[in-house]
């Protein structure tokens, strides 16, 4: 049995691996670009049913942010609904034979891991300025801050290690019972690995919105 | 534990592109598609609204419109209601007016009536009267009327101006003495005498008869007549009757002496 | 297989199933305190489940985190290159 933790590069290129990883992350990215481009190619004031889905969809993403972070939304739709639609295509990539999802691997989740962390300073910063960013560490007192600073760098790792856990996790128990019983027996928990697909989808992307949230200073949080 | 360094940088960077990519092809657009919607139905709206407003602003002319109307028509009723009362009045007032003038005319012509109806009443009686009084005086026929005439014939030729009763002994005028039946010769030759004895000269004395004079005698000069008869009184107490409310004839049998006229006869 | 193998398997085989132990009775309470919310507040059903996932999601790491230590036992033990 390969060892979860680790992925097989697939090409080497002098010092530069690519693994499959990121074979299979350029091809999601150009499906789901390919479906943007094909989906919003006849938008129109008086929309088609396609057009209403993916109103819908942005809609949703606009009431979640709204509903999470109490800001307006047309900031961070792209970043958060972005992260949202990619680990979930990249959950859901383990439907097709052959294929790992990226995010079953801990390279691919630390980058995203690591995006929200560059991100929450991003965001802070433009909302509030360096001073004001630095300012949200001290809430609610000046006694959190380095605890705050602590947890700012463990809320990433745990963001990364949750999100990989389960991906992996349900890969990994999947690929286990596979060896055992190959026929329909694995469809239970290949469901359930959809389930958790979705939902670790959504968590962190809920947890990306609230750690962006975090970074606002307390009057921007207000409003 | 190994972390391929590698593809971690390579996934970093995967998702940065998607994420600028799907910005670039995906939210945008819908959401500028979502946007621009929502503005689309709120300009809708908004003008929805506009119109409703200048509906009801129309709507609010036209009520105060009407309200002016309706001031309108009730001061054009009370005008006409006004212009209506006054002519009524006023015709009533001349209806009245004319009511009485026409009862005042027609009082007055009922007094005309009356007064003319007396009068003519009067006249009718006067003649009554005189003819009455001269059917009365035809009985009274005899010598002592006929000397009772002749003496104040007498008296009335006396009563003459001197220069007429000159005129009256003028030779060659005849005089006529008219009586209401023939004369006798005797009655003729008293006659005569008294005649001449009273105007102081011998002129001529033809005598004629006229029974219309009902009793008495007169003398006709060619230039005076010595009215002296029942006629001639009774013509005179005629004259005399109308205007007067009550005439009272006196009754010519006591034959009260009245004044005498001469009359001039034209010539 | 030496012993430092075996007690890296024990103790692997020890995570998961006492690290199972919390996380499972905590996601029992939460999913209980949940329910009687949104019984007792049907309207605010959709914040609720909301913040459920998020909290589950919480609950269920420390499970994850402590498969992870497992796998990390099975797969990449340091004290076994």
């Amino acid at each position: 049995m390969n060892s979860p933790l680790s992925s097989p590069p697939v090409w080497q290129i002098g010092p530069v691996t690519i693994t499959g990883d990121v074979v299979a992350t350029w091809v999601i990215m150009a499906v789901l670009v390919a479906a943007s481009l094909l989906a919003t190619r006849h938008l129109a004031l008086v929309p088609t049913r396609t057009q209403a889905v993916l109103e819908l969809i942005v809609g949703t993403v606009d009431q979640q942010i709204r509903d999470t972070m109490q800001l307006p939304p047309g900031r961070y739709r792209a970043f958060i609904g972005t992260l949202f639609g990619f680990i979930f295509v990249a959950n859901w990539s383990s439907l097709i034979p052959g294929v790992r999802p990226p995010t079953a691997h801990l390279e691919t989740d630390a980058a995203l891991a690591l995006l929200v962390f560059l991100a929450v300073i991003w965001f802070g910063v433009q909302a509030g300025g360096i001073r004001g960013y630095l300012a949200t560490f001290a809430t609610p007192n000046l006694v959190m801050v380095p605890l705050n600073v602590i947890e700012s760098v463990t809320r990433t790792f745990s963001l990364l290690v949750r999100l990989f856990g389960n991906v992996m996790s349900g890969v990994f128990v999947v690929g286990i019972v596979l060896s055992l019983a190959g026929l329909l027996v694995p469809i239970p928990l290949m469901a359930l690995d959809l389930l958790t697909g979705a939902v670790q989808a959504y968590i962190f992307a809920i947890l990306a919105m609230v750690f962006i949230a975090g970074a606002m200073p307390p009057k921007g949080n207000k409003q | 534990m190994t972390l391929n360094w590698w593809t971690l940088g390579f996934q970093t960077v995967n998702v940065l592109v998607l994420i600028w990519l799907l910005q670039r092809f995906f939210w945008r657009p819908v959401s500028a598609m979502i946007t621009q919607r929502q503005a689309t139905i709120r300009k809708s709206v908004d003008d929805a609204h506009a119109i409703e407003a200048k509906a009801a602003a129309a709507l609010a002319t036209t009520v105060t419109t009407r309200a002016g109307f309706e001031a309108e028509r009730q001061t054009i009723l009370a005008d006409a209601h006004k212009a209506a009362e006054a002519a009524r009045a006023s015709l009533l007032d001349t209806a009245r007016t004319q009511a009485l003038a026409l009862q005042a005319a027609a009082t007055a012509a009922i007094e005309a009536g009356r007064q003319a109806a007396d009068a003519a009443w009067s006249g009718r009686a006067g003649q009554l009267a005189i003819g009455m009084a001269g059917r009365l005086a035809t009985r009274l026929e005899g010598a002592a009327v006929q000397a009772l005439f002749l003496d104040s014939l007498v008296q009335a030729i006396r009563a003459l101006p001197e220069a007429v009763r000159a005129g009256l002994a003028v030779d060659g005028v005849t005089l006529d003495a008219v009586s209401d039946a023939p004369l006798d010769d005797a009655a003729r030759a008293v006659a005569v005498t008294a005649i001449h004895g009273a105007i102081g000269a011998q002129p001529e004395i033809g005598f004629k008869v006229d029974a219309s004079l009902i009793g008495g005698l007169e003398l006709h000069a060619p230039h005076l007549t010595v009215a002296n008869s029942w006629r001639a009184d009774l013509a005179r107490i005629h004259d005399q009757l109308p205007g007067e409310s009550q005439p009272a004839p006196r009754p010519k049998a006591s034959n009260a002496p009245l004044p005498l006229a001469t009359v001039p006869t034209a010539a | 297989m030496n012993w430092l193998a075996c007690v890296s398997i024990v103790s692997a085989a020890m995570a998961v199933s006492f690290g199972a132990i919390g996380p499972a009775l905590a996601e029992g309470r939460a999913v209980a305190a949940a329910m009687e919310a949104i019984a007792r507040q049907p309207e605010s059903a959709s914040t609720i489940s909301r913040t459920l996932f998020v909290g589950l999601a919480m609950i269920e790491t420390m499970a994850i985190y402590c498969l992870v230590i497992a796998l990390l036992l099975l797969f990449a033990n340091p004290l076994l290159k």
